[in-house]
């Protein structure tokens, strides 16, 4: 009788653990399908516009670029509505350098999502 | 690492204190005392659970905003977050639990309503956030409750059966609540072998993303661990039995020892979860 009660709440703990494991989320969330430039790139003039290309859609919060001068400031940052794609302009042409970009969000499932690419202008 | 911790502490605190509420309408019969302290783990769980809850509203807002006091308080990046998917979730949490509550109220069939339906909307905030807000959606979410309904009361029922073990009481007393525990729990693991299997199946469309991407590997690993403990167990179980058997003066303790092991287990799977559930990069 005890031999089987004992060991039930072990056994039964052990493999609810590995199958609350399983059967958590593994895919991941919104893809990026794009960024600008291509991350990793290395262009001749200082880009139009930089941003990131989503497979759904994204409330993006914070994008930053930074470069060999600092914090680059950027034109026409829209505002964090639900969106698969975020484009930014700098507001002066970028000098030559690597760039770093870096972006916070969202995603519609409501998870929080942080990635970033680089970039580099030749002088 | 705040938001992590407060993450996994929330998941801890929902989890007991809904499966508190399972666990007093699955052994009516328990002993006054027991009861008592039963619901007031529930209601503990409960209010931490809210304080963490709540703390994680404004910890989500300082990191959209680039992880920063400033944007913690900031009332746009609040209100994003209050809008979306998190701010159903702090609701719905937030009602479940206070509802959860109703524990405490002995005897009343109002009680078991109220926190029946405190537990189920705790189970709700769940599927707020995450893949099964995805098609089907009512498939996965209904999936997921299950599963979270099996993972309650067996979370839950750690400490009120590690106090029993502990106690005093005569070994016929304490092997008939294993027994009962014994036989839900066969079919709360049949509910949560189906619902996670299902799901997983569901959520990842197969094996390859667990092998090719960073998450799932950490996944695997995070199982084999488990594996690894399970094997424990099942050695346990061969020394502990025939000890207990015997009513050797050490058996309870020992099994003492195997119960805090899953409460341990238990903290590390959550912790993990809270790492794997708090920030994501895309493209996995």
């Amino acid at each position: 009788m005890h031999k089987k009660t004992t060991a039930f709440p072990i056994i039964h703990a052990t493999l609810a653990s590995l199958l609350m494991a399983v059967a958590m989320p593994v895919l991941a969330h919104e893809d990026i399908i794009n960024t600008l430039p291509g991350d990793g790139a290395t262009l001749q003039n200082s880009p139009e516009k930089i941003g990131v290309e989503f497979d759904g859609v994204m409330r993006i919060t914070q994008f930053e670029v930074t470069g060999p001068d600092g914090s680059v400031r950027l034109d026409n940052q829209s505002g964090s509505e639900l969106s698969e794609r975020y484009f930014v302009k700098p507001e002066e042409a970028l000098s030559s350098g690597d760039y770093q970009v870096n972006w916070r969000g969202l995603s519609d499932d409501g998870h929080m999502m942080s990635d970033g690419f680089t970039f580099s202008i030749e002088p | 690492m705040a938001m992590i911790l407060a993450a996994a502490g929330f998941y801890l605190s929902a989890l007991v204190a809904s499966g508190a509420v399972l666990f007093r309408l699955a052994f009516p019969l328990l002993p006054d005392r027991e009861r008592r302290r039963v619901a007031r783990m529930g209601v503990l769980a409960a209010w931490v659970g809210i304080i963490l809850v709540l703390l994680q509203w404004p910890l989500q807002a300082g990191y959209l905003g680039g992880g920063n006091v400033a944007a913690a308080t900031d009332p746009v990046l609040l209100n994003i977050v209050f809008e979306s998917s998190p701010g159903t979730r702090l609701i719905l949490s937030v009602t479940g639990l206070l509802l959860v509550q109703a524990i405490q109220l002995n005897g009343l069939a109002l009680s078991k309503g109220l926190s029946l339906a405190g537990m189920l909307l705790v189970m709700l905030a769940f599927t707020q956030v995450g893949h099964t807000v995805n098609a089907p959606r009512a498939v996965l979410g209904g999936l997921l409750i299950l599963h979270l309904i099996a993972a309650a009361f067996w979370v839950a029922s750690l400490w009120p059966l590690f106090r029993l073990v502990g106690r005093h009481h005569d070994r016929a007393y304490t092997g008939r609540i294993l027994t009962r525990f014994g036989q839900i729990a066969k079919g709360g693991v049949g509910l949560l072998v189906l619902a996670g299997v299902a799901l997983a199946t569901l959520i990842t469309g197969g094996l390859t993303p667990l092998l090719t991407t960073a998450y799932g590997q950490l996944l695997i690993g995070k199982v084999l661990i488990v594996g690894a403990l399970m094997l424990f167990a099942a050695a346990n179980k061969w020394r502990l039995v025939p000890a207990f058997e015997r009513g050797e003066a050490t058996a309870p303790r020992r099994l003492q020892h195997s119960i805090a092991l899953e409460m341990v287990l238990v903290a590390i799977i959550l912790l993990i979860t809270a790492i794997l559930t708090t920030a994501t990069s895309p493209n996995g």
